[in-house]
């Protein structure tokens, strides 16, 4: 899987201190071909989008576009506080087709004319499909990559795009799964972060809200649920930090002299001298995962967040189990947690457990 | 559990090498006979499955399958839904409480999902209506705390075992299995891994998926004849489903390995849960949108948890430890007993605690583990320059209750069972529903009633009526 | 002429006052919503009403509160403030009058709704009591009040409109709100909210009503109103009614000199919220800060050792000093060493801000939520809790906490997956309000670390 992209830095947003995962992203590797360096056999489980996930999310936004966007248009009217038939279209992927780099950099330069449209004052389209955007990842022009919204809404009363992220996630009585929500909330401030660097130039920046709209599936086919708008200050504030991550381990990769990378084995090569910190969301995200955790092997985090919490930095598993056992406390809290440990193990039917081999 | 228990259990399960019970108690009251087990395939990321294998989870399972979902033929189904049907209504009308288990939340989810596609679709005809009516209904009922009919074993297990793997990988039920019956010769932890590469999120695996896929693809294309695509398909999706049955046999067998208690106030919870579900069987199953249903939804679920959670404490010494530690329950010694008519109210309990962690105070009430005496606290005070807490408690119930206890006694008291007011609640929400009050369901607000001359100086008079 | 500025205050406070009156007893608009700050007379507006609702215009009244303990103190300024009104307590069988009240003889106990007196007169319940009672009462009421409406889930108050034509609901928006123990992710998203605060949920459904903001508050005094209202009510701005003279802590014996020292000093000259940091460490989940434990207690007691005063009021004792810790576990510890103090924990009162909605004392000394975390969690960053605990004092208030929780603020991973969809992202309110008072005091100089 590429890691460039939103992809990449929604990842290392969620674990910033990991260098390894913030150097993957900007070196534009697969994360398999880091993997293969690094263990030196193929990742053994599956990875990438399955044929009917993509295949699902495409068919969903197709028929959102269909007839000039009518179930588009419709969705979104009420919160545009615009009549849908009175929204006026223009849909780059039909204009420009493929995603060929000469036609991303053509919707890339339509989608800035209509911005600049819009900052002198002259009509644009209330709804955008496709456009695209630029954003600079660590400062420095040649690290941008291309961020697609699925459309732009224009707020007529403000002036102003809001970023419309579209999924397939089914909405149950409401109720969306955590980790669709926390992806589409920060793709939405991730095409927020790109279209602030486009308006900046322009000098109509400040009218962009912190905010976006989303259009997710119900559960009867391609039915859109309705529409709603979110603030994103949070997404906001999460997703600076990351491209924050991202300029300092650039210059992490200067001064190692790997900055200028896009090769896996060098970048594995690097790897010791990056920071990893494995914690327990990596398992679900991560194709490094297993080797991180092998070499965390009596850290607290094995054990969860929760665990690695309670025990501290200081702590490791094998000192928590001496502890249990009795050996005398160096400090406050290996005080306080030998007995606490003590007296919740006398609860547990453990002994009588087979002894097995430990992890 | 509580951080520290959990903590602790993971620490030896990560030292001995495998899982370790967390209850001493089960949370599940044991399957009736027969229980149904269901084992769904969905299609990635749609709401629509490729197969179920159902059944008695003790026997071979029926399939019923399609290779082609988006085909929106959903007549093999059916078989399915009658099966499910005849089984819940059989339960229901015998007046017992049926069982239903599932693998995972994955095949919980796509439970759902045939719900909500169903339940009211027009297309099909009112057997796969039903259907999806029952599985809605049976999706409902595992929101409510405590519930007995839909046993899912993932969530069973790591309920009811720790493990030396972190939560998150713990929602892997191969990986969980791993560390439940560890296999021989390979380090737990490698074993959990390799068992976690192969989905089990009611899924195909993802050479299967691509493969079924792929035939599909090349029907479509003319360059593969239908049947045949379709033998090798079934085929695909037949072994898949059969993988995934095979897992729920194996943490439905291993849960019940587990060999734990089962505690007397499962009863209470059956009884709830098969009422609840006993009585929604015939409705066709709605979402609560308006006031009335949505606040007697709350009420429910808030009962249920209350329950679930006395249940947890009252059966389990090891969620006991837990309340005690958080100040939920009281170890107190009795000191005096104050009951001028034996068997008869008035009657004081004096007692006193040295627990450091109390959340008694005047107005809480207690009961006495596994009897019903309950009391009211009166007073607290402290002892010995603070060593020591003395409460007083009027019993309210028990006063002649064999198991009052007496002086010298030490007793553990907890928060009673929760009241259940739900009838009477139900009574006012449904008078709230006919009064049709403007300013709970109306969209406006009405005019104003204007009744008084306007020129009183209402602040001035209200200083006035002041001493 | 320029007028001070808690005259003006107080001026805009009986403004609004008089708006209420006017909007409920002479409008009888049908439902008026009251917000108000911390310590904003919230009770002294619900007290008028009924007075001239009952002995002015003859009304049947009904007021509603969260808590027993609040109906019983309504009922007390009722019974004393005024001449006698037919006061009715409807209670739960079994409950009973507290002595003070049983004594004034004022009050008449009613265990059955179905034989509640007619006329004019007010009916004082727990809006729990009442609600159940909705299908016993015969005669409705002109009137219905509810009190601290924000601790109430519309659930709770939406059965009790049919009761009255008009209804006044006054709360506080910065407390915590009511708790709801179960999953209420598909209630989040549903068309009507009926586990919000009665009062939001309301102004969500009729954005056109016009809700009273009481504009001062009467407790908190000017400086503290400078930190807490930007951080807490950014809907809700309010000013101190309290004259700077009347807000004056004075310690009049002498001091050691060491960092506890100087922070109160700093209460007394007009710093009304300081904080005394021990240096950092972190705690795992349940560990209590003993240490931290300590230092509040000593905090509680080198105040009362330095004789406090309020200047033209009275010397102050231990009773007037509080102490709020959000944990029950190492609330337990500051009592243990309050007494290891020799102050008295019936006094000086030690316990969790769910408790200490709706009182005050002249001193508080407070724990940081976020005291000794390394990473924090909804429980730290709720507004509410930390609202309550920074607005109970009349004089002044000392945060106690480790120091540190700035960087653990800064590094805080937002979880983006938490809310339901379409809804506020109530942590993050959290989290900035946090921000804003820590930022606060860090640039003005009013943390103090120890050692």
């Amino acid at each position: 899987m590429n890691l460039s992209g939103a992809r990449g830095l929604i990842r290392v947003a969620h674990n910033p201190t990991c260098e390894l995962q913030a150097a993957m992203t900007l070196a534009r590797v697969r994360e398999q071909d880091v993997y293969r360096a690094l263990a030196g056999a193929d990742y053994p489980g599956e990875y990438g989008e399955r044929v009917s996930a993509r295949r699902r999310g495409a068919q969903f936004e197709k028929n959102l576009y269909k007839d000039g966007a009518a179930v588009l248009r419709g969705t979104l009217a009420p919160l545009l506080g615009v009549a849908a038939e009175d929204l006026t279209v223009r849909d780059l992927s039909a204009e420009v087709r493929g995603s060929s780099a000469a036609a991303m950099e053509e919707r890339a330069r339509r989608t800035d004319r209509l911005l600049a449209d819009l900052a002198a004052g002259r009509n644009v389209p209330d709804l955008l499909i496709q456009p695209q955007l630029r954003l600079t990842l660590a400062g420095d022009p040649a690290s941008a990559i291309f961020i697609a919204p699925d459309v732009l809404a224009l707020d007529r009363a403000r002036r102003a795009y809001l970023p419309v992220e579209i999924k397939s996630f089914i909405v149950r009585d409401g109720v969306v799964a955590q980790g669709d929500r926390d992806g589409a909330r920060r793709q939405a401030a991730i095409q927020l972060l790109a279209l602030e660097q486009e308006l900046t130039p322009l000098g109509i920046a400040d009218r962009l809200p912190e905010a976006a709209m989303f259009i997710f599936a119900s559960p009867f086919g391609m039915r859109p649920h309705p529409a709603f708008a979110e603030q994103l200050p949070a997404e906001l504030f999460e997703m600076r930090r990351a491209l924050d991550t991202m300029a300092q381990v650039r210059a992490r990769l200067q001064a190692l002299g790997v900055a200028a990378t896009t090769d896996a084995e060098a970048l594995a090569a690097a790897a010791p001298q990056l920071a990893t910190t494995y914690q327990e969301s990596c398992v679900a995200g991560c194709m490094l995962a297993q080797i991180c955790r092998q070499n965390a092997a009596a850290q607290p985090t094995i054990l969860g967040d929760r665990a690695a919490q309670t025990l501290g930095e200081t702590i490791d598993l094998p000192r928590a189990l001496a502890l249990l056992r009795g050996a005398p406390a160096t400090d406050e809290r290996e005080a306080w947690l030998g007995p606490a440990l003590r007296e919740a193990a006398a609860l547990f039917d453990w002994s009588t457990v087979v002894q097995g081999r430990a992890a | 559990m509580s951080t520290i228990f959990d903590l602790t259990a993971r620490l030896l399960a990560y030292q001995v090498g495998r899982a370790i019970p967390t209850r001493r108690s089960s949370a599940l009251m044991a399957d009736p006979f027969p229980a149904f087990a269901i084992a769904p395939i969905r299609m990635v990321a749609e709401q629509v499955v490729y197969a179920l294998a159902y059944g008695d989870p003790d026997g071979e399972p029926e399939i019923a399958l399609t290779w082609n979902p988006l085909e929106r033929d959903a007549r093999f189904l059916e078989p399915f839904a009658a099966a499910l049907d005849r089984y819940l209504s059989d339960c229901v009308s015998a007046g017992e409480m049926p069982r239903v288990w599932l693998a995972h939340a994955a095949a919980l989810e796509v439970i759902e999902l045939l719900g909500h596609r169903y339940r009211t679709n027009r297309s099909v005809g009112p057997e796969l209506q039903r259907m999806g009516a029952q599985c809605r209904l049976l999706a409902e009922e595992t929101t409510f705390a405590g519930q007995q009919i839909v046993a899912i074993a993932g969530i069973l297990l790591a309920g009811h075992v720790a493990t030396g793997q972190s939560p998150s990988e713990d929602l892997h039920l191969g990986a969980l299995l791993a560390w439940i019956s560890p296999p021989a010769g390979t380090a737990i932890a490698d074993a959990a891994a390799q068992a976690a590469l192969e989905p089990a999120a009611a899924m195909l695996a993802r050479a299967a998926d691509d493969r079924v896929e792929e035939l599909r693809e090349r029907v479509a294309r003319g360059r593969l004849s239908e049947a045949r695509a379709r033998v090798e398909a079934e085929a695909i999706i037949r072994e898949e489903a059969l993988r995934e049955w095979a897992l729920l046999v194996r943490a439905r067998r291993a849960f019940w390995d587990l060999g734990l208690a089962q505690g007397p106030e499962l009863t209470r919870l059956a009884a709830e849960s098969l009422g609840r579900v006993a009585w929604q069987i015939d409705r066709n199953y709605g979402s609560p949108a308006r006031p009335r249903s949505l606040a007697q939804r709350l009420d429910e679920l808030t009962y249920a948890e209350e329950l679930a959670a006395y249940a947890d404490v009252a059966d389990d010494p090891i969620a006991r430890a837990a309340a005690l530690n958080a100040g939920r329950v009281l170890d107190a010694t009795v000191l005096q007993r104050d009951q001028p008519r034996r068997g008869f109210q008035p009657c004081t309990l004096t007692l006193e605690t040295r627990q450091d962690v109390l959340r008694v105070r005047p107005g809480t009430q207690l009961q006495l583990r596994g009897a019903r005496v309950v009391g009211r606290v009166t007073e607290v005070r402290e002892v010995n320059a603070g060593q020591a807490t003395q409460i007083t408690l009027a019993v309210t119930t028990g006063v002649r209750n064999p198991q009052l206890p007496a002086p010298g006694q030490r007793t553990d008291w907890m928060e009673p069972e929760p009241a259940d007011l739900r009838y009477q609640k139900r009574q006012v929400y449904e008078r709230m529903a006919a009064s049709a009050d403007a300013r709970v369901f109306g969209d406006t607000l009405p005019p104003s009633a204007q009744l008084q001359p306007a020129d009183d100086d209402l602040a001035t008079i209200a200083r006035k009526l002041r001493r | 002429m320029t007028s001070q500025p808690y005259l003006d205050a107080r001026q805009r406070s009986d403004a609004a006052h008089r708006e209420v009156l006017q909007r409920t007893l002479q409008e009888r608009e049908p439902l008026v919503i009251v917000d108000s700050p911390p310590g904003a007379g919230k009770t002294y507006l619900v007290e008028s009403v009924i007075a001239v609702a009952v002995q002015h215009l003859g009304l049947r009244v009904a007021v509603v509160a969260p808590r027993a303990e609040q109906t019983y103190d309504l009922m007390r300024r009722l019974a004393v403030n005024f001449d006698p009104m037919p006061i009715t307590a409807l209670l739960a069988a079994g409950r009973q009058l507290p002595d003070d009240l049983l004594q004034t003889q004022r009050i008449l106990v009613c265990n059955d709704a179905a034989a509640l007196p007619g006329g004019a007169g007010v009916t004082i319940a727990t809006a729990d009591k009442l609600l159940f009672a909705v299908t016993k009462i015969a005669a409705g009421f002109d009137l219905l009040i509810c009190d601290e409406a924000y601790q109430l889930t519309f659930a709770t108050l939406a059965p009790l409109f049919e009761l009255a034509p008009s209804a006044l609901l006054v709360g506080d928006p910065g407390q915590l709100p009511p708790l709801i123990t179960v999953d209420a992710e598909r209630f989040e998203t549903a068309r009507y909210r009926i586990h919000w605060p009665a009062p939001r949920e309301l102004l969500r459904r009729f954005p056109q009503l016009d809700l009273v903001r009481l504009p001062a508050s009467r407790r908190l005094p000017q400086d503290t109103v400078n930190l807490v209202q930007p951080a807490f009510y950014r809907q809700l701005p309010f000013s101190s009614a309290a004259a700077p003279a009347e807000r004056r802590l004075r310690l009049d014996a002498a001091a050691q000199g060491d960092t506890i020292d100087r922070a109160l000093d700093m209460l007394a000259d007009g710093a009304t919220l300081v904080g005394v940091l021990l240096p950092p460490a972190e705690f795992g989940t349940e560990q209590v800060d003993n240490e931290l434990a300590a230092t509040m207690a000593e905090i509680a007691a080198r105040l009362l050792a330095r004789q406090p005063r309020w200047e033209g009021v009275r010397q102050l004792t231990a009773a007037d000093i509080g102490a709020i810790d959000a944990h029950v576990a190492s609330g337990a510890a500051v009592r243990r060493s309050l007494r290891a103090y020799n102050m008295p924990t019936d006094a000086c009162v030690v316990e969790t801000p769910e408790l200490w909605q709706g009182q005050e004392r002249p001193l508080m000394v407070v724990k940081h939520t976020l005291s000794g975390q390394h990473q924090i969690g909804e429980f730290g960053l709720e507004p509410g809790r930390w609202c309550v605990m920074l607005s109970r004092h009349q004089l002044g208030c000392v945060i106690v906490g480790r120091d540190g929780v700035g960087d653990v603020l800064a590094a805080h991973r937002h979880d983006c997956g938490a809310r339901a969809i379409g809804s506020v992202d109530a942590a993050w309110e959290g989290w900035q309000a946090h921000q804003a008072i820590w930022g606060q005091l860090e640039a003005q100089g009013r943390l103090l670390r120890t050692g």
